[in-house]
């Protein structure tokens, strides 16, 4: 074999070497498994009415229900919970009662009840939580309020921030 | 090709192919001695409830009273239970109630609500505990452990439906 033959052959090998080596490199890295997370899905859907501070929002139902939440709500379907949660409901009056309801497509499927014995003494949460099915496609999902006087909802005082709100999860059951 | 670029050539190409060998077999070496990791473990999440609707005031005469009961089977996650009643109410005046949750027998939470005013102290009742659950059958109990007179549990006000009720959700990797 010629001098200038055996160089040409001598650094091919070497190219060829080089390269394999660094493919072989670069086919294990990228073969390295990728952490990966998963979780359960699930879809909540939320509104505020109310988050401010200074301000009473004092609902007046003597005469006829008074609307706290409209939203419309596309369900996938299955089981699903509502929240109306409000940071402090409290009668202005004693011996008063609240009844706060939800609705679903205008049928009332949940209410909580709350009283006043002595009127602006009693700040406390009103909570209503509804567990139920809804199928699948669009709801109408509504929260009234119908009492005999006024109330707070939220009732707050000046620089103390207080919110009124509506959740919607849809739980989502990944059991096998 | 003159000696001296042949020679530059040479070297250059030696470096490159030791060190694509050298870091090859690093690698190689590295992937051997790290065992694989194991697969990323599912969040598994499990859900059992027992709801009750009511029309009319369910008034409970005494403590105690079982409220909910409820098999599950856990997962060796961690559970969230949540006991919701929509309306609470002493039917006497000066009156202190306690409910509590328990997991196979034992207390593990317990809410606590009273007044003066009888039927004018009703409001929601929420009781709500997150801890370990083990794998296997448990029994989830809600009770009106103790009170001072008669309870409404829940107040119902003009036929409107009141829910009350136990829900246990369970997070699980595995």
């Amino acid at each position: 074999m010629p001098v200038t033959e055996q160089r040409r052959t001598v650094l091919l090998a070497l190219a060829a070497i080089a390269l394999g080596g660094w493919a072989l490199t670069l086919a294990a890295v990228s073969g390295r498994p990728k952490s990966s997370t998963s979780s359960a899905p699930s879809a909540i859907e939320s509104q505020i009415t109310y988050n401010a501070s200074g301000h009473r929002r004092l609902v007046q139902a003597l005469l006829s229900p008074v609307v706290l939440h409209q939203l419309s709500y596309q369900s996938a379907g299955g089981p699903t919970t509502i929240t109306w949660y409000d940071s402090d409901l409290e009668s202005l009056q004693p011996l008063k009662i609240a009844l706060v309801s939800l609705y679903v497509d205008g049928t009332r499927v949940a209410s909580t009840v709350k009283t006043s014995f002595t009127g602006t003494d009693e700040d406390g949460q009103g909570d209503l939580v509804w567990r139920g099915t809804l199928t699948r496609g669009r709801h109408e999902v509504v929260v009234r309020v119908e009492d005999t006087a006024g109330w707070g909802s939220p009732y707050t005082d000046p620089d103390f921030p207080g919110v009124d709100e509506l959740i919607i999860d849809r739980g989502d059951s990944s059991a096998p | 090709m003159s000696q001296t670029r042949y020679v530059f050539t040479l070297v250059a190409l030696a470096v490159l192919a030791g060190s694509g060998v050298g870091a090859a077999l690093g690698e190689i070496h590295r992937n051997a001695k790290t065992p694989a990791p194991p697969p990323q473990a599912r969040l598994h999440t499990f859900e059992t409830d027992s709801i009750q609707t009511f029309h009319v005031t369910r008034a409970i005469v005494k403590a105690p009273f079982t409220l909910e009961r409820l098999s599950v089977t856990g997962h060796g996650g961690t559970a969230v239970i949540d006991w919701y009643c929509g309306s609470w109410s002493p039917l006497v005046n000066n009156a202190t109630d306690a409910v509590a949750l328990y997991i196979d027998g034992s207390e593990v939470a317990e809410t606590v609500a009273g007044g003066q005013g009888g039927e004018h102290d009703a409001r929601a009742g929420i009781l709500r505990w997150v801890g370990p659950l083990g794998t296997g059958p448990h029994v989830v109990s809600v009770q009106l452990s103790s009170s001072t007179g008669p309870v409404a549990l829940p107040l119902v006000v003009g036929g409107s439906p009141v829910q009350e009720g136990v829900d246990v959700t369970e997070h699980a990797r595995y």
